[in-house]
């Protein structure tokens, strides 16, 4: 009787242990590059006498530079806004945009053009590169007033 | 020279076996029923994360796991999450650091996370269930790529243990 005491206790102890049960959760993120642009050289025009027209293009040694670093292989939108005048003070000048210039690689002479003065979209290289050079052109009335004109070219990129 | 064997029965007498028979009803039923579902409602997708930033998923974010509990009896249960430290990448080649905050879990006796309560998933936690009656429970995460994180889909898994102590 002893005996079946003990196999009793042993059933009893079992019959009220724990149950567990047990299920899984996926964890999913999709990490994207650090997309950064930074200016390299500002565009210069340089001297424009009254009644002239000066004109940096895009493929020209004075074109703006920048660089932006993001994604490899990603694809990317550049948007430019150019200004429409320049400004000595309060006093305007025409300013015409030209079209950016790209490459994936530091060499502007082999480089491609954007469809339009506005920018366009493009892919980054493997290491997540793009170049980029923007021109300009003024054109000083004749009775231009002497002085020193400047505007902002504003350049931003997004990748998906 | 040769020892005999002598083999006895466990059971002596009719009076045992019914005894025993009687005392091993709970095992059978206990055997017989499974008293915890645990159902896995929501995975936990941190979503898009740039590089070097930190990405904060709250247990009331959309992105937060979110499991759910049943008994078919009332009981005390303890749950135990093992939770990861790092998401691999898909190629295997880089790893995501990944966190849980002391209030980075809720639970729920109502299917809304709105008006739940907080807790460390990091820490195992004793509930109460009532019978058919299911418990919610939320975990959220913080994600930490560094700045040259490699980019990429990352995944790893958290387990959930619900441990019924009846």
């Amino acid at each position: 009787m002893k005996r079946i005491f003990v196999i009793a206790l042993v059933l009893c102890a079992i019959s009220v242990a724990s149950f567990a049960q047990t299920t899984t959760a996926n964890v999913t993120a999709n990490v994207t590059a650090t997309l950064t642009i930074t200016k390299i050289t500002d565009l210069n025009l340089g001297n424009v006498s009254q009644g002239a027209t000066v004109t940096i293009t895009s493929l020209t040694a004075g074109a703006a530079t920048f660089t932006i670093q993001g994604a490899g292989s990603a694809g990317t939108t550049v948007t430019v806004t150019n200004p429409a005048t320049l400004l000595f003070g309060a006093i305007p000048m025409t300013f015409t945009a030209q079209i950016p210039r790209y490459n994936t690689v530091n060499t502007q002479s082999s480089s491609s053009a954007f469809g339009a003065t506005t920018g366009g979209s493009t892919t980054t290289s493997v290491g997540g590169q793009l170049f980029l050079w923007i021109g300009g052109s003024v054109t000083a009335a004749a009775a231009q007033s002497v002085g020193s004109y400047s505007g902002v070219i504003t350049v931003s990129v997004a990748q998906p | 020279m040769s020892t005999p064997i002598v083999i006895r029965p466990i059971l002596t007498s009719r009076a045992e076996c019914i005894l025993l028979l009687f005392l091993s009803l709970p095992l059978v039923h206990s055997f017989a029923q499974t008293p915890l579902r645990v159902a896995t409602l929501n995975e936990l997708s941190i979503g898009t994360v740039t590089a070097g930033r930190t990405l904060l998923i709250r247990p009331s974010d959309a992105g937060a796991a979110k499991f759910r509990i049943v008994s078919d009896r009332d009981t005390t249960t303890i749950i135990r999450f093992f939770l990861p430290s790092q998401c691999s990448s898909l190629q295997g080649n880089e790893q995501l650091r990944i966190e849980y905050s002391s209030d980075g879990a809720a639970w729920s006796a109502q299917d809304a996370v709105s008006g739940s309560t907080l807790f460390d998933p990091r820490q195992p936690l004793t509930l109460q269930l009532q019978q058919n009656k299911p418990m919610y429970i939320w975990v959220g995460i913080v994600a930490y790529p560094h700045r040259f994180q490699q980019a990429g889909r990352y995944a790893a898994n958290i387990t959930l243990t619900v441990i019924s102590l009846r």
